[in-house]
């Protein structure tokens, strides 16, 4: 299989939108299997395919799926008995590609194909995250617990996100990372959708720095699809004493930046339609008459086509 | 098995991202790898329509499949394909005619809906009897460098049977979409809400001479084209909308639920009570 092939095949599995990953592959396979892998390949079955040729899946598929799984947080079960969850972001894979669950003190295999968990084992976080020692610049505080994060940052995904799921992993240097995905897939209606959330809490400033974006796909006798995102940076009020108090004034300055940014983005809806879609085609024309074509073939066509 | 791959294909175009049509389609073609195949995807595939300059006529014309002959554009003005082609295809004496009046009308049309942009019409014989075929291309463009970038591309493809006093009329018809906000300096950072609509419509309308054919298909065309508006206006303005809004609450989800209680109970309160009025 050329070079080409595989970042085509790359290209397009970055580009699927949410919740539409099987349906993206096995057409993607369709194509690619006759005419490049008919040699060793006579099936369409994602899921087959990872049994039969496990270089295929190493060398085309492993690394675009793992991409795609971080850059869309995916929310993968850890274990079906506690109906545990981790979200997979690039904060906690390690470099072995194993992912951290820092709430069970865990690392797990991930299989990006079959989206399933494997071959848990304790990991402990390095001490810094879990009871940071904050600089003098902001000495009012002792500890800082990323737990007291997890658990406000949950509380807040619950209150605003009908399907959200979050965690709070630690970031480069001293900083906590809030990650929180909403999705919601409606296929039956053709439509899919995808809001993320991503928040770095410095610890030793006041500095809260988000990153949102949303993607929604809308495909009934067409394709439609919304990409939205917005670089936020807020300040948090740097004077509580206690993790628990941390972590509501980084919840309570997220909340207000998410709230705001999607007030702006419903009004933009609003002035887009007024203005650009208004601009590009009217409704009817100016005369508020729809077009007529009687006298349009009668006098311009008429003349036209009776000097034959 | 050709099928199936053009099938993929197309699914494939239902789900990547629609601004980058034009690139992905290149890809698929790489991956397809069969010069058939690649004709089939590129007749099936609307991208949106290039506008180019006649060198003739000095007017602007739409480049897209349907006037395409090798490498070469055939323009509605003049009828001469740019760059120069030997052997090339025109339509016959008759639809050339036809093609002309539909051209002027379409043009008048364009100018009172679109104020602005460009439109044209190309016909062209088909294999079957009293069977022609044709595409009614209009693109609007507001000017680059605003903050809204927004385009529209109408594909209509109309199949004409003519059966004497009257003719069969297939439509299909698609527009092309962008609506492109803003960069992330401002309050919104960066939006992009674009793609793709495919309708289609089939009528029997009567027909006294040639000319006949241009009102008629003006008229579907034009009803096709509000129709598409209006539901244009209600996926990108409506529905996309409301997934984002159902992806985030704005409002406190326990503080709906706590209201939605609140009514429910004062809902029932009032329901005994009026119970309870009623037996005196």
């Amino acid at each position: 299989m050329s070079g080409e092939t595989l970042t085509t095949i790359a290209h397009f599995v970055s580009e699927t939108p949410p919740g539409e990953l099987q349906e993206v592959l096995n057409g993607k396979l369709e194509l690619s299997i006759w005419d490049k892998l008919a040699d060793f390949l006579d099936i369409s079955d994602i899921r087959v395919l990872v049994n039969n040729n496990e270089d295929f899946v190493q060398e085309a598929i492993a690394q675009p799926l793992a991409e795609y799984s971080i850059s869309s947080f995916l929310v993968i079960e850890t274990d079906p008995a506690t109906n545990s969850k981790i979200i997979l972001t690039k904060h906690n894979q390690l470099e072995d590609g194993r992912f951290v669950d820092q709430k069970s003190a865990t690392s797990f295999a991930v299989d990006h194909v079959t989206q399933t968990t494997s071959d848990p084992q304790p990991h402990d976080s390095p001490s810094h995250i879990e009871d940071h020692r904050c600089t003098p610049k902001l000495n009012i505080l002792d500890t800082i617990d990323r737990k007291a994060l997890e658990l406000a940052i949950a509380s807040y995904t619950e209150d605003h996100y009908p399907e959200g799921f979050s965690a709070v992993y630690s970031g480069e240097g001293k900083t906590l990372v809030a990650c929180i995905v909403s999705n919601k897939f409606n296929p039956t209606n053709f439509w899919n959708g995808r809001w993320i959330s991503e928040w770095t809490v410095s610890l030793d400033f006041d500095d809260v720095k988000g990153d949102v974006r949303a993607h929604v796909h809308y495909y009934e006798d067409g394709n439609v699809q919304l990409k939205a995102s917005k670089q936020l940076s807020v300040k948090r009020s740097a004077t509580e004493i206690d993790p628990t108090s941390f972590a509501a004034s980084v919840v309570k300055v997220i909340l207000k930046a998410e709230t705001d940014y999607q007030m702006a983005l419903n009004v933009t809806y609003s002035q887009i339609s007024d203005t650009t879609f208004k601009s590009l085609r009217r409704a009817l024309p100016i005369t508020r008459t729809k077009f007529d074509w009687n006298s349009v073939s009668n006098y311009k066509i008429g003349a036209e086509l009776s000097n034959k | 098995m050709e099928n199936e791959k053009i099938e993929a294909s197309l699914d494939l175009m239902r789900r990547l991202f629609p601004p980058s049509t034009a690139s992905n389609v290149a890809r698929i073609a790489t991956l397809l790898d069969d010069a058939a195949l690649e004709e089939e995807l590129l007749a099936a595939v609307d991208q949106p329509l290039l506008p180019k300059v006649c060198p003739l006529s000095n007017r602007a014309y739409l480049a897209c499949d349907y006037n395409r002959d090798e490498r070469s554009y055939r323009s509605p003005w003049s009828n001469q394909y740019d760059p120069p082609l030997a052997d090339a295809t025109f339509p016959s004496t008759r639809l050339r005619k036809l093609e002309v009046a539909a051209n002027e009308a379409f043009d008048v049309y364009r100018d009172l809906y679109f104020e602005g942009g460009v439109s044209s019409v190309y016909l062209w014989d088909t294999d079957e009897q009293n069977v022609f075929a044709g595409a009614v291309l209009i693109k609007k463009a507001n000017k680059e460098g605003t903050v809204e970038i927004g385009s529209w591309d109408s594909i209509h493809v109309v199949e004409v049977q003519e059966k004497g006093r009257t003719a069969h009329y297939k439509l299909t018809s698609t527009v092309i979409l962008q609506l492109v906000h803003g960069t992330n300096s401002n309050i919104l950072g960066e939006l992009n809400l674009s793609g793709n609509m495919t309708r289609q419509a089939e009528h029997d309308l009567p027909v006294e001479d040639l000319g006949s054919h241009v009102a008629n298909i003006g008229r579907i065309v034009e009803d096709m084209e509000l129709k598409m508006r209006n539901a244009l206006h209600e996926i990108y303005f409506g529905k996309t909308k409301d997934i984002v809004n159902d992806l985030r609450s704005v409002q406190s989800l326990a503080e709906a639920k706590k209201q939605a209680n609140i009514q429910a109970e004062l809902f029932s309160l009032c329901k005994s009570m009026v119970g309870q009025i009623e037996k005196y």
